[in-house]
């Protein structure tokens, strides 16, 4: 028995060490995955408080068919997309109440996202990226996030998005060919400024 | 490096600037929110009930409900009470010339004496 199944079969019976060994060990990949996603510090801490408590609720759902790791990733990226729609009816109901008078959520303009774990060297760039990130389809973030920001196989996207291989490699084409477009873009503004 | 050459360098820059990242650590004391909130989703089913009565939006439907079935009720009461008005006096008619509003043979034949 691994680890992992040793964690489950604690969590079943209700056994709250288990629980905070799973939270110990799953806390920063939750944190990040979700971090990629929602590209904000106190959302993604959000997120992962929301994760982990789907998780405790929902174990004896757990069926073991697949990783315990590859179920929290779904879980995470779940919450992460529904916490980005949530923000985004909201922001929309803001506007239409401001329309008719009401007193809206000051409007801030998006602050540029700095990954903590990026290297100094990099961090302008990768914020370009992050940016540009933003603007491709859910699916295409969601397999290049897994990919470059927690150094997952093609293989184990595959299983985390529970589509085929093929599929994966096809979303990693798209999504990069999209982002050097974006990015094309982005580049010129900053070139011809310069 | 002409224009052209900028771009193309801008873009691999930016594509390759996540090689090496490290993962995003999780704030401290992750767990102890994490035990308040389960804290929280533990209350009873009457009380996240009564917390969803009390939102605006179902209180005000639930008032707006009430209201309209109470209105509904009053109206069609007062329908049915102008339809037996104007049935009463026919009804009235019909009885004075039926025979067994009049007196059933019980009753001639219980006659009191006079």
């Amino acid at each position: 028995m691994n680890q992992s199944e040793v964690l489950v079969n604690q969590l079943k019976q209700g056994n709250q060490s288990g629980f905070t060994a799973l939270v110990d060990l799953y806390q920063d990949m939750v944190y990040n995955t979700a971090l990629g996603i929602v590209q904000n510090k106190e959302d993604a801490d959000d997120i992962a408080q929301e994760v982990f408590v789907q998780v405790y609720l929902s174990v004896n759902n757990f069926k073991g068919e697949s990783k315990l790791s590859t179920w929290i990733y779904r879980i995470t990226i779940t919450k992460a997309l529904d916490h980005e729609k949530k923000k985004k009816r909201k922001k929309r109901f803001g506007f239409i109440q401001s329309l008719f008078g009401g007193e809206a959520e000051e409007h801030r303009p998006p602050v540029e996202f700095e990954h903590p774990g990026v290297q100094l060297e990099k961090k302008e760039r990768a914020a370009e990226l992050f940016k540009a990130l933003k603007k491709l389809p859910d699916k295409q973030r969601i397999a290049f996030t897994l990919h470059k920001l927690e150094g997952q196989s093609n293989q184990e996207i595959a299983e985390i998005m529970n589509t085929s291989l093929y599929a994966v490699e096809s979303l990693m084409g798209r999504a990069k060919s999209n982002l050097k477009k974006i990015l094309y873009s982005y580049s010129s503004e900053k070139i011809s400024v310069q | 490096m002409n224009k052209k050459d900028k771009i193309d360098d801008f873009i691999a820059q930016a594509l390759t600037s996540t090689d090496g990242i490290e993962r995003a650590v999780a704030k401290p004391f992750l767990l102890t929110r994490i035990n308040a909130r389960l804290n929280q989703s533990k209350e009873t089913i009457w009380e996240k009930a009564s917390w969803f009565i009390v939102r605006p939006s179902i209180a005000f439907s639930g008032l707006t409900m009430l209201i309209l079935i109470n209105i509904t009720v009053i109206l069609f009461n007062q329908s049915e009470a102008a339809h037996v008005a104007t049935e009463q006096p026919a009804q009235e008619n019909i009885d004075d010339f039926s025979y067994t509003a009049v007196s059933t043979i019980y009753d001639f034949e219980n006659a009191e004496p006079q």
